[in-house]
């Protein structure tokens, strides 16, 4: 049966439709869920209005490992496999979850992206729940939280340490023995994990977000690298047994897995080739802090990208001052292809030749998603967008850490399509057009008026579009999409 | 395939800018004329035969082409290529019609309609080449060492941001509430001024760098759309001969 993402509401007006299930009320529906077990009505009811439902056949894919989701499942039929892509296997199943189970939590829990692969394995049912609405349910049903929390830890930990390279090939006996010695630790931003000098006795894994490695010189502080998810820290002083030799401090909001020390030099006794890895990553890294004390301009670069939140980004837009000619094309470019509302301001922090303008980086972990009417999402391949849910109340500009959410005032029509709109005013001001009557009811929208028509925006990288505007439109190639690792070539 | 990964368009200039239009451009600039005096016998020399009609025709075709990029700049809607390349079908068609034209007219000018038209379709590409030049060497002399780019817009908001603090400052200083109020606010009025100061300096700096950018074209666009109008009237006016 095809439920072509129909709500709770809406299926259950159809079944009322046959006179012997006029009982089954949105509400009661929902309570036959075991997931739902306990919950109070009112927040049944807010389910029943926004959560879907969904059809799939057998071997279709609900998501995928890597992509950026933020929607919760609950299964009412079928099956699906869990599954994760590791360097021996493409497709490596962890587990099989029959009807009443769930998944999808840790993207709007945690920011993250998938950390497995979803396929069904038999036609399967599914009630999707957008991100807004799992929190609401999260934070204010205790039932529904210790259902989440029973599993998040085992699910979280299985699937990450698997991703981590120097895990990958351990054995699942090793991976369940090691599950019960690790901690999970969660950070704010600018919390300082572990801190130059102090002793160290354990090693940490980064889950999610990005963390700065850094040393005091000469009384400054020197950027050493980022770290994001998959990457660790801490090795040095664990396995030489000597002091902390760098301060790590996190960048956006980290979650990380803790190891202790003990635990980690038994392991690496167990398992030489992980010693191996390990020592060759110390060795690595020691040369590269020797070389960018002498590279003044990747010393920069590391405090740019930190600083503006570009080492987040693996897109960007930089312009090549040396080509660009001033012209303005690219803004209007962005104005004309998005209802005359330009996201783009073509200035910014400078690097060598490269400008980075005012345009949105796609964090990993971006603050802006914290908007509490679901106004921002994310595209499953990270890009960030707004949603018909936005009401123009700004929070968001506050909120975005680099100045990447803008005020836009609207660029003037087109004085031929003005001309037009006047011909066919007159033209046609005796026929009415039928609007076609939308499946699913909008939600409600009290849209906040700006002074002059302003309206927030952000660039969403053209979302949904075959090439972004403003490169597609820059008549000397000076606007450019470059990985920030790239910047550096790009600046000289 | 998700539509974004099909899009190659990254901001690098794609190989029909670098190799296709120039070889294109050259080839029908030089390679027309040379088949033209080696090749073409002499009867079907010269601007009335058929083939001197057809290869005016071409050149025709060619500046309308040329001249239909500054219709395709003004819609970013559009979606046929990219801007680029629009760029430099515009340089090389134009500059590969001036090669067309001198074998439609058989090397001979005289006096009239044509000649004008021909004579100002060379001072518009001529034009056009002192604006790639422009656009080729001044940017990078004008890119700057600051640690922030701002435009001369953004420039201007700020200087009017300060312009405002200043106000305000100065209804302070109207009515201070002691000796020391006065003198913090007087002290911030003149940091204040020497900021806009700078900021004015720095606008300045910028327009008068940036001018030469658009500068030429105030020449470019009327003596193309004057040459254009000649040509189509000289094309017209075979019919009036014929």
């Amino acid at each position: 049966m095809e439920f072509d993402h129909k709500t709770i509401t809406e299926f259950a007006e159809e079944l009322k439709q046959v006179p012997f299930f006029e009982e089954y009320t949105p509400v009661n529906l929902l309570k036959k869920i075991p997931f739902f077990d306990g919950v109070e009505e009112k927040l049944l009811k807010e389910t029943s209005e926004m959560a879907t439902l969904l059809s799939f056949k057998p071997g279709e894919v609900v998501f995928k490992q890597g992509d950026y989701g933020d929607t919760f499942y609950i299964m009412l039929g079928g099956s699906v496999e869990v599954s994760v892509k590791t360097r021996q296997n493409p497709r490596l199943v962890l587990a099989t979850l029959p009807a009443g189970a769930f998944f999808g939590e840790l993207g709007p829990l945690t920011d993250d992206f998938r950390s497995a692969t979803i396929t069904t394995a038999e036609n399967t049912t599914l009630l999707e729940l957008p991100r807004n609405l799992f929190l609401t349910l999260f934070k204010k049903s205790p039932q529904i939280k210790e259902r989440i929390d029973a599993v998040y830890r085992e699910r979280t930990l299985s699937t990450h340490l698997r991703r981590v390279g120097i895990f990958s090939e351990l054995p699942d006996d090793v991976i369940e023995v090691l599950m019960d010695k690790v901690k999970l630790v969660n950070f704010n931003k600018d919390d300082e994990i572990i801190k130059e000098g102090d002793d160290g006795s354990s090693l940490f894994i980064v889950r999610s977000g990005f963390v700065k490695i850094s040393v005091m010189k000469d009384g400054e502080d020197t950027t050493l690298a980022y770290l994001k998810d998959g990457n660790y820290f801490g090795e040095m002083a664990v396995i030489k047994g000597e002091k902390r030799t760098a301060t790590v401090t996190a960048m956006t909001r980290v979650s990380a897995v803790a190891l202790m020390g003990e635990d980690f030099k038994e392991l690496l006794e167990q398992f030489p080739g992980i010693r191996e890895k390990i020592e060759a990553t110390i060795k690595a890294r020691e040369k590269e802090a020797k070389e960018l004390a002498d590279d003044q301009n990747k010393k920069k670069l590391l405090k740019i990208t930190g600083e503006h939140g570009l080492v987040q980004s693996d897109n960007m837009l930089a312009m090549d001052m040396t080509l660009c000619i001033r012209c303005n094309l690219c803004i209007r470019a962005c104005a004309y292809t998005h209802d005359r509302y330009p996201r783009l301001e073509r200035w910014g922090i400078k690097f060598g030749r490269a400008v980075i303008p005012t345009s949105c980086t796609h964090c990993n972990t971006p603050d802006c998603l914290l908007c509490v009417h679901g106004g921002i999402s994310r595209d499953p391949k990270g890009e960030v967008y707004f949603t018909d849910f936005c009401i123009n109340c700004g929070a968001c500009v506050k909120r975005c850490p680099y100045g990447n959410i803008l005020y836009s005032a609207p660029y003037p029509e087109y004085t031929t399509t003005k001309i037009i709109e006047k011909v066919k005013k007159i033209l046609l001001k005796d026929i009415k057009i039928k609007e076609d009557k939308k499946k699913r009811a909008k939600p409600p929208k009290k849209f906040h008026k700006r002074e002059g028509d302003v309206r927030v925006v952000k660039c969403d990288m053209c979302l949904g579009r075959a090439f972004i505007a403003c490169i597609y439109h820059c008549p000397t190639n000076a606007m450019k999409l470059v990985d920030p690792e790239d910047l550096l070539e790009l600046a000289r | 395939m998700p539509l974004r990964d099909l899009r190659i368009y990254q901001g690098e200039p794609s190989r029909k800018e670098i190799i296709g239009w120039p070889a294109t451009g050259i080839a029908l600039a030089l390679g027309i004329p040379v088949v033209y005096l080696i090749l073409i016998p002499e009867s079907l020399k010269g601007g009335d035969t058929w083939l001197g009609i057809l290869l005016g025709s071409y050149a025709l075709f060619f500046m309308v082409v040329a001249f239909l990029y500054s219709w395709r700049r003004a819609r970013p809607r559009f979606k046929l290529d990219k801007l680029s390349n629009w760029l430099y079908a515009h340089i090389w068609l134009g500059i590969s019609a001036i090669g067309i034209v001198l074998v439609h007219s058989d090397f001979q000018f005289e006096f009239g309609l044509a000649t004008w038209a021909f004579i100002t379709f060379v001072l518009s590409a001529l034009s056009g080449a002192v604006g790639m030049f422009i656009f080729k060497y001044l940017p990078p002399s004008i890119s700057g060492e600051s640690e922030t780019y701002l435009t001369p817009e953004e420039v201007m908001k700020e200087m009017d941001e300060v312009v405002k603090g200043i106000e305000k400052l100065l209804k302070t200083l109207k009515a201070p509430e002691d000796e020391d109020e006065a003198k913090k606010a007087a002290q911030e009025i003149a940091e204040r001024e020497r900021k806009l100061e700078a900021l004015k300096v720095h606008l300045e700096s910028e327009w008068r760098q940036q001018a030469p950018l658009e500068a030429w074209l105030y020449f470019h666009i009327p003596v193309s759309v004057l040459a254009f109008v000649l040509c189509v009237a000289h094309a017209a006016s075979i019919f009036y001969y014929h």
